[in-house]
């Protein structure tokens, strides 16, 4: 059998660091960079799974869908991401990572599963961006130089424990940032 | 029967960090070549890993450069240096299954994500270490 093609997951190259954009506070003669380097991170959120995540919740928010791979075609396995704001406190927690104890959900056809990210401001500033991969039973946090600062289970949630989480008219917290960007 | 049920399956190797990794397995280094670390933030899906299929064979004595059934020696180089593992594998030779390497470990799941074995990847100092330490027992 001849040796497998190199199995490319994306095309984009690396070290491709983008170019400094041209600061609008800059142009009008101001010394603070508003809004380019201020703007907070995102976390990267990977399924690592052949099981669709059919809501994420973060914090009592959903922050959207995160499908499986698929299993065929020229690229198997390549994993799909849902890329989640990063916020500083926990009032703007819902649907979002802030910076302290995050509560995440994960919704799938096998069952609902949690797990708590912590993430500190003094170790990963709020304009990093992070990495989180779950797998079916487990999760990696990592920074964006790869290394790690989170790992652990993902637990079973109890069918107890999902009744007394639902609660009725609870917009997906996506759906509300859509709103309000609708509104501005 | 088909031959896309006889033909053996692959590896998917899947680089779970920044850095590119020059992979060998079992003394030889893979066919796919080096794999790229992640891409950055201006790609549209930064963090997302590269990959590499690496085929599956039956026995020791034509596993290098692939995997096969059994304990699978991993040298991995990094730009942070050498680091090792030791990675088992079973199963019907058929069978995809996907190897999730990031810094410190690996994870190895079957093509749904499941029955998920892990372990560590240790840098080649504290291999030597090891190695010296079961030296030293064995003297005595």
């Amino acid at each position: 059998m001849p040796p497998p093609p190199k199995h490319r997951i994306s095309t984009n190259s690396e070290n491709d660091f983008p170019a400094r954009p041209a600061s609008a506070s800059s142009a009008r003669g101001q010394t603070l960079d508003e809004g380019v380097f201020t703007a907070p991170g995102k976390v990267y959120v990977f399924n690592l799974s052949g099981v669709d995540i059919d809501s994420l919740s973060l914090n009592g928010g959903s922050a959207g869908k995160v499908p499986a791979w698929v299993t065929q075609g020229n690229d198997p396995f390549v994993s799909t991401v849902l890329a989640v704001p990063r916020t500083l406190n926990a009032s703007q927690g819902r649907g979002t990572f802030f910076a302290g104890s995050n509560a995440v959900l994960v919704n799938t056809i096998q069952g609902v599963f949690s797990c708590t990210i912590q993430i500190d401001n003094s170790v990963t500033p709020m304009n990093e961006s992070l990495a989180l991969y779950l797998l079916l039973t487990q999760f990696i946090f990592l920074r964006n130089s790869g290394v790690k600062i989170g790992e652990g289970p993902l637990n079973t949630v109890s069918r107890t424990a999902q009744r007394s989480l639902k609660s009725p008219g609870d917009a997906p917290a996506s759906e509300e940032r859509n709103q309000q960007d609708a509104d501005r | 029967m088909s031959s896309d049920n006889t033909a053996a399956g692959n590896i998917y190797v899947f680089n779970v960090y920044s850095q590119s990794m020059s992979l060998s397995l079992n003394g030889l280094g893979i066919s796919a070549g080096d794999i790229s670390g992640w891409p950055s933030n201006s790609d549209k899906t930064p963090y997302r890993p590269f990959g590499a299929a690496v085929p599956r064979t039956l026995n020791a004595s034509d596993s290098q450069g692939k995997f096969f059934n059994g304990s699978n020696i991993l040298s991995i180089l990094w730009l942070d240096g050498l680091y090792g593992a030791s990675v088992p594998m079973s199963g019907p030779l058929n069978q995809d299954m996907l190897l999730f390497i990031d810094k410190d470990s690996w994870r190895l799941v079957n093509q749904f994500g499941g029955d998920g074995l892990s372990g560590s990847i240790l840098p080649a100092k504290a291999l030597e270490q090891l190695a010296t330490a079961a030296k030293t027992s064995h003297k005595h």
